[in-house]
């Protein structure tokens, strides 16, 4: 099977997989905005991946799905139990015919006629809610028609992936119309200087229809890595310089202008002279040459032209990553192990040349972990400049001008920590421009400019990666949210907030002062369900706002989810591990210190007043067997707090275990780890914990 | 000439063909291909044709292609390459 099918079938398994878990979820009367959202995605998705590889039998089918499944996620059709068997018998069908398509063979007649019964009973759900649906007809004719050019180059190997591109061409015929197509071949060499399986070619169409950009980009979705693309709306005006800047090594203006794709501009500072002197040297060279060779070649075959320089990059299964990963895990657990044994059992003169390989191992164990956790790293960049899309469909839709500024993508992050982040971000940017950005001609009305600016920016800090979406708009109303949260009874009315704390409150559930609900931000997860996933993956979310001016939400997380540098520590009869990464220093509490400190739970660090958390109080942890305190200090952004502890144990690398789902939420405690001696040591969740130790002062 | 024993114009064949076209091209001023038994194409093979049609020009030679299939002619009109192989009256 062709790579780019089998990657088709596997995306397909995906999101039948994700369909079926919605459907579940919905019979079992779990139905929320999530699992139809899933549902409409995964059937939309497999549309337009079907329709690339000319699949016309799926894309037929699951396209009345999805214009099913549209429409009930905008409240037109109440979702009963029958529908949701229905469903899942179409799911069924939709993974019978991917298969058929897949491996190539016929539909049994038996399945058409299945297929037909099925499309039948979706359609009827359809027209039923056709006669009142006046006002969804209406928007659809509405919806605007343009004219987009869409630019294609394609990469080197794009002919040996077997993707084809009339497929392509016709699927865009089908979505909308290709008015012209100028197939650009001057790039395309003589006979003797081609490589027949290099692609030279490349194509300039203009393509008009209803559709957005988005959903022109996902025609190219299976050959995304293949090809190079620019699509712009014709009457963009910097498209075509942003277009001809970009392809800036070719003679495309001139085919541009002969194809009459654009008037002419600069092309008059060359004059006709000087281009046809150039065209002509060059002709004859090539003429020379050609004659040359073409007499070579009736007695050698043609040599290949040179190759570029050798992709040094590997495309690998992140599973494989995945189980070396876990392997390191066991390896790192083994050693420590050993370590613990030299240590323990062994005299001093007998260990040394052991702990010395030992050592030396355990070292040579961190590059290879830090090797395979680089592995994991990726970009920020790519995951975010698919946000453009988003930013801009969500602000055409609702009348909203934005201009929509990354930075920081170089940015790297754990591939896991990158994609689970996705989905809260998507909705916090819409929700900037939901909620945040006014209309254009309130910001006028209000001395700003008509365009709005959201940001999304992302840098690593003190050991942490921060993400912040700042927008420039009307910024967070503090009263209403407190009224809010009060009326919800979720803050006492005699509650004395700090700003920062109101803010927070909106990721509570249930608190949303939006006025209306829009189909924007009444989509996907909620707030509250952003912080969640934010905090599953240890990290933290905080907020800022001005009213009038702006808001800001500042996420920070983990550079890592498997394995860190751990700092171990004793209290009571526990073993407690703190992120080497969140330590800023260790002090002893001196007796004198502690006499001073009496009763309350703060010192004077040089100074300075440190809050202190006394972990035996928190977890109910025995009384200490040694007489030594210590503070271990450490910090999370600009905030920092002590630990009090009993015992300092040294540095630690640790695996992060899940504590499973009994222990899940515990607070103050993000995991566990496996200790040398096999015993157990939990992992401070410190954001957490300097989050519970600041409510507490406050 | 006729294209013997080929039947299809696709990334297996292009190689082969190109030293069959760069061979033609050095005996005749004037190269008519005849299609007739081409079935099938793909776009790496409308990229040769493409190609021997830019090598022609720059020989100052010519080169038509006749009794397209209509299953080939397809594929080239959707790639909108029919102008470029000089098959717009084909």
């Amino acid at each position: 099977m062709d790579e780019e099918l089998e990657i088709f079938l596997e995306d397909c398994e995906d999101q039948l997989q994700a369909m079926e878990n919605a459907l579940l979820k919905m019979q079992n009367g779990e139905e929320d905005e999530d699992a139809l959202g899933a549902l409409f995605r995964a059937v939309h998705t497999v549309k337009g991946s079907a329709g690339m590889f000319g699949f016309d039998n799926i894309v037929k089918f699951s396209h009345i799905g999805e214009s099913l499944f549209d429409v009930i996620r905008q409240g037109e059709i109440e979702v009963t139990l029958e529908m949701v068997s229905l469903f899942l018998l179409c799911k069924d069908h939709l993974a019978k015919i991917v298969e058929a398509a897949v491996n190539n063979t016929d539909i049994s007649d038996e399945d058409t006629q299945i297929g037909v019964e099925l499309s039948d009973k979706l359609n009827n759900y359809l027209t039923l809610k056709d006669a009142p649906k006046e006002e969804l007809d209406l928007s659809q004719s509405e919806k605007e028609t343009a004219v987009w050019h869409i630019s294609i180059r394609f990469n080197k190997d794009f002919f040996t992936t077997g993707m084809s591109i009339s497929s392509i061409f016709n699927y865009l015929n089908k979505i909308g119309k290709i008015i012209v197509n100028l197939p650009i071949t001057y790039n395309i060499p003589v006979l003797n200087g081609l490589n027949p399986t290099h692609p030279y070619i490349g194509f300039e169409l203009h393509f008009e229809g209803t559709t957005l950009l988005s959903e022109i980009e996902d025609v190219f979705e299976f050959i995304e890595s293949d090809v190079d693309l620019i699509i712009f709306q014709i009457d963009d005006e910097s498209g075509y310089e942003n277009l001809l800047s970009a392809r800036d090594e070719e003679k495309l203006e001139e085919a541009l202008l002969n194809a009459k794709f654009i008037v002419s501009k600069n092309i008059e500072e060359k004059t006709p002279e000087v281009l046809e002197a150039v065209e002509e040297v060059s002709q004859e060279e090539v003429t020379q040459t050609l004659e040359e060779e073409v007499k070579k070649v009736v007695k050698e075959e043609p040599t290949p032209p040179k190759q570029k320089k050798p992709s040094t990059t590997l495309r690998v299964d992140s599973t494989k990553v995945d189980v070396l990963i876990n392997y390191m895990s066991e390896i790192v657990i083994a050693n420590s192990k050993i370590l613990s044994l030299i240590n323990s059992e062994l005299e001093e003169e007998e260990n040394s040349e052991l702990q010395e390989a030992a050592n030396s191992m355990k070292e040579l164990l961190e590059y290879v972990r830090d090797g395979i956790m680089d592995i994991r790293m990726i970009q920020v960049g790519d995951s975010f400049s698919k946000f453009k899309r988003i930013v801009n469909d969500t602000s055409k839709k609702i009348g909203k001008d934005v201009e929509f500024v990354i930075t920081g993508g170089e940015t790297e992050l754990d591939k896991t920590v990158v994609e689970r982040i996705s989905d809260p971000l998507v909705h916090m940017l819409r929700n900037s421009i939901d909620h945040g950005i006014e209309l254009p001609e309130e910001r006028v009305a209000n001395g700003k400019s008509a365009q709005g600016r959201v940001d999304l920016r992302a840098y690593p800090d003190s050991g942490t990666i921060v993400i912040e979406i700042e927008d420039n708009g009307k910024g967070l109303d503090k009263e209403r949210i407190l009224a809010k949260a009060i009326a919800n009874g979720q803050v006492s009315p005699s509650a004395n907030l700090s700003d920062e704390e109101i803010y927070k409150l909106i990721f509570e559930a249930g608190l949303s002062t939006a006025e209306k609900v829009s189909d924007i931000s009444g989509r996907g997860v909620g707030m509250d369900v952003v912080r969640r996933n934010i905090e599953d993956l240890r990290g933290t979310i905080d907020i800022a706002s001005t009213l009038g001016k702006g808001s800001k939400i500042t996420i920070r997380l983990p550079l890592t989810l498997a394995i860190i540098d751990g700092f171990l520590v004793q209290v009571g009869n526990t073993k407690y591990i703190i992120p080497l990464e969140n330590i800023k220093e260790c002090i002893e509490l001196s007796q004198d210190e502690e006499n001073e400190m009496g009763q309350n739970e703060f010192i004077n660090l040089r100074g300075e007043m440190l809050p202190l958390l006394n972990v035996r109080k928190i977890l109910n942890e025995d009384e200490s067997q040694s007489k030594r305190k210590n503070i271990v200090i450490v910090y999370f952004g600009k905030k920092v707090i002590g630990l009090l502890v009993d015992e300092l144990l040294g540095e630690h690398q640790t695996v992060i275990k899940s504590l499973g789902e009994v222990f899940q939420n515990l607070p103050g405690i993000s995991g566990g780890s496996i200790l040398g001696s096999g015993e157990i040591a939990l992992i401070f969740d410190i954001p957490r914990l300097i989050e519970f130790k600041s409510r507490e002062v406050l | 000439m006729l294209l013997e024993n080929i039947t299809e114009i696709t990334i297996y064949e292009v190689q082969e063909l190109q030293t069959i076209f760069i061979k033609a091209l050095s005996k005749v001023e004037s190269l008519v291909v005849d299609m007739s038994q081409i079935k099938k194409i793909d776009m790496v093979g409308i990229q040769l044709l493409l190609s021997l049609v830019n090598s022609t020009k720059t020989l100052n030679k010519t080169v038509s292609f006749v009794n397209i299939n209509d299953s080939v002619l397809e594929e080239i009109r959707i790639s909108s390459c029919e102008n470029s192989l000089g098959l717009a009256n084909g």
